[in-house]
């Protein structure tokens, strides 16, 4: 520590330097993953919210685990729809009126006395088929409670509550009241399960896949192609930010190679001089990554709505601590340098 | 009293099939003996002064430091023994650009363990014997070339080391700066009861060494009793 911090208040500008860098990739590499999260929950939060309160979906073979494809056959259904388990849902993609505006969003009919029923920010869950409920995004469009809103099939509701997390393919969904569709106006496209389903009654179903809540996600327009790309930048980003820090600690090093080399002379173990380096990487990283969750999450703060953003404490954590490993793994390179240096090279004229 | 140093039939090759850098070398080392080594470029002062300082293991013959075998020790204990028992003073002063001038020594007490209270009664007592009290608080590039060498010297100094070994030290110092350290070490190894080799090409500074060693070829050519002035 005492080599390591004075070198560092000595060399201020250098060090501010690779800490700007280091800070600058770790706003980089929270905004992507903010937008890639936020993103993603715009696309599929009301999935999300299932896959939190259930644990499989079944969907018809063909659908290719897209959900407004699905549509499951009447005698899977019998096989399924009397269990205690099994949750009927049903999908309809399209565009909702208010007061003469046109409101795209994604219809979803379910019983919502269960468990699968959206958490509420205001209002109440519908009380009969005249009333439905919307994600509270629908607000931007100008909805307000009791707003009256023509669904796409045509009859009208009025909207008794909004409801929280309930996206689907970037539309706010609509939830209305099961027996809205019960008379089989539309076709079942999905059954959560709580739970997988027993054997035997698995082998009933004919034309009819079953997968965890979380492998359907894919099947969400969209949802595969804005995650791998958003995640094939944050590996890069830490690719790239390993590689940089790996050159700068040793471009250092080797600049003070001969230093080192006096410092073994006197008497210093290759030990105490490794500890001093990584002890220097630890503490510029750390400060750089603290400031940098800062300065994203001013930023998260003052973003517009429209740019959907979202950042957990679990990803931050995660991400500051594999920032932290790469920079260790940076400086690996070094310590190599450091701990074959010859104490030798200090006799005979070599220069500090 | 015990040798501080010995030597004997010292040998040193780079490569097994080459002819030895340094061959048959005897030196024994008392304290409060000040020893110059010279001769010309090549002749294996460099190697001689290495292998004493326990940087460079010889090929044969027999190395002690206080009594220590070092032919013995591991590459760890010979850290240790460079640590505690051997002061070096380098061509320039080699100084951690980033440590004041009281932090140079600091460092190298903490090196060895040395409680605070020791550190700085000792770091104190050494700025004083070599004149750099009003420097203490200064970075090396705020000193002159003098000032550094002797900043240098104090380093050396810091862990009591028994043995000083000096590769050039005036080399970077004009001859009335080179003298005056040279003096300096020259009472210090007196004072202290150290032992002290010195490398160097001066001929003018023989006068304050007890003994002047002349190597040729990797070997000793002669030694001259010094007059002390």
């Amino acid at each position: 520590m005492f080599l390591a911090w004075r070198e560092l208040t000595y060399a201020k500008l250098r060090f501010s330097l690779i800490g700007l860098v280091i800070f600058l990739l770790t706003v980089l590499v929270l905004s992507i993953s903010g937008l890639a999260q936020g993103l993603a929950s715009d696309n599929a939060s009301s999935m999300q919210y299932m896959d939190k309160q259930a644990e499989k979906i079944v969907l018809e073979a063909e659908a290719d685990k897209q959900l407004s494809r699905s549509a499951l056959s009447d005698h899977d259904l019998e096989v399924l729809q009397d269990r205690p388990e099994a949750h009927l849902l049903s999908l309809r993609q399209g565009t909702a009126q208010s007061h003469g505006k046109e409101v795209d969003v994604a219809e979803m009919y379910m019983d919502l006395s269960s468990d699968l029923a959206p958490s509420l920010t205001d209002g109440e869950l519908p009380a009969d088929d005249t009333e439905a409920v919307i994600d509270h995004s629908a607000k931007d469009d100008g909805l307000r409670l009791g707003d009256t809103l023509e669904r796409p099939g045509g009859t009208e509701v009025t909207i008794s509550g909004f409801t929280e997390n309930q996206r689907y393919s970037h539309t706010p969904v609509l939830h209305v009241r099961d027996s809205a569709w019960k008379q089989g106006e539309l076709p079942i496209s999905a059954v959560i399960l709580d739970h997988a389903l027993p054997e035997q009654v698995h082998d009933q179903l004919q034309n009819a896949e079953v997968m965890d809540i979380r492998a359907s996600f894919e099947g969400i327009p969209g949802y595969t192609s804005e995650q791998t790309s958003l995640q094939t930048m944050i590996v890069f980003l830490f690719l790239i930010s390993s590689i940089v820090l790996a050159a700068f600690y040793y471009i250092m090093t080797i600049q003070k190679l001969s230093q080192f080399g006096i410092l073994k002379a006197i008497g210093a173990t290759s030990k105490t001089l490794g500890i001093s380096l990584i002890l220097q990487v630890l503490l510029l990283t750390t400060v750089s990554i603290i400031v940098g969750v800062a300065v994203t999450a001013g930023m998260a703060a003052v973003l517009p709505a429209a740019i959907p953003f979202s950042l957990s404490l679990g990803t931050v954590l995660l991400l500051a601590g594999l920032f932290l490993f790469v920079a260790l793994l940076g400086s690996l390179l070094s310590l190599v340098k450091v701990i074959r240096i010859d104490p030798l090279k200090a006799i005979g004229g070599g220069q500090a | 009293m015990n040798d501080v140093l010995t030597m004997e039939q010292i040998e040193f090759q780079a490569q097994a099939d080459q002819q030895p850098i340094v061959q048959h070398i005897d030196i024994a080392l008392r304290p409060q003996e000040f020893v110059a080594l010279t001769g010309p470029s090549g002749s294996g002062k460099s190697t001689l002064l290495s292998m004493a300082g326990a940087l460079l293991q010889p090929t044969s013959g027999a190395l002690s430091i206080n009594q220590t075998d070092v032919l013995r020790l591991n590459s760890q204990e010979k850290t240790k023994l460079r640590l505690q028992d051997i002061g070096f003073i380098f061509q320039s002063a080699h100084l951690l650009p980033y440590l004041k001038t009281a932090d140079q020594l600091r460092y190298v007490g903490k090196l060895a363990g040395l409680t605070k209270q020791t550190m700085d009664q000792r770091i104190q007592r050494l700025l004083h014997m070599l004149g750099l009290e009003h420097r203490q608080h200064h970075f090396p590039r705020h000193l002159s070339g003098g000032e550094q060498q002797r900043v240098a010297i104090a380093r050396a100094w810091m862990n009591d080391p028994s043995l000083i070994l000096a590769d050039e030290p005036t080399a970077s110092l004009d001859r009335e700066r080179g003298e005056q350290v040279v003096q300096t070490l020259r009472d210090q190894v007196k004072e202290s009861n150290k032992a002290a080799i010195m490398v160097t090409h001066d001929t003018r500074l023989f006068a304050y060494c007890d003994r002047v060693i002349y190597l040729d070829n990797g070997q000793i050519d002669h030694v001259e009793a010094s007059v002390v002035p």
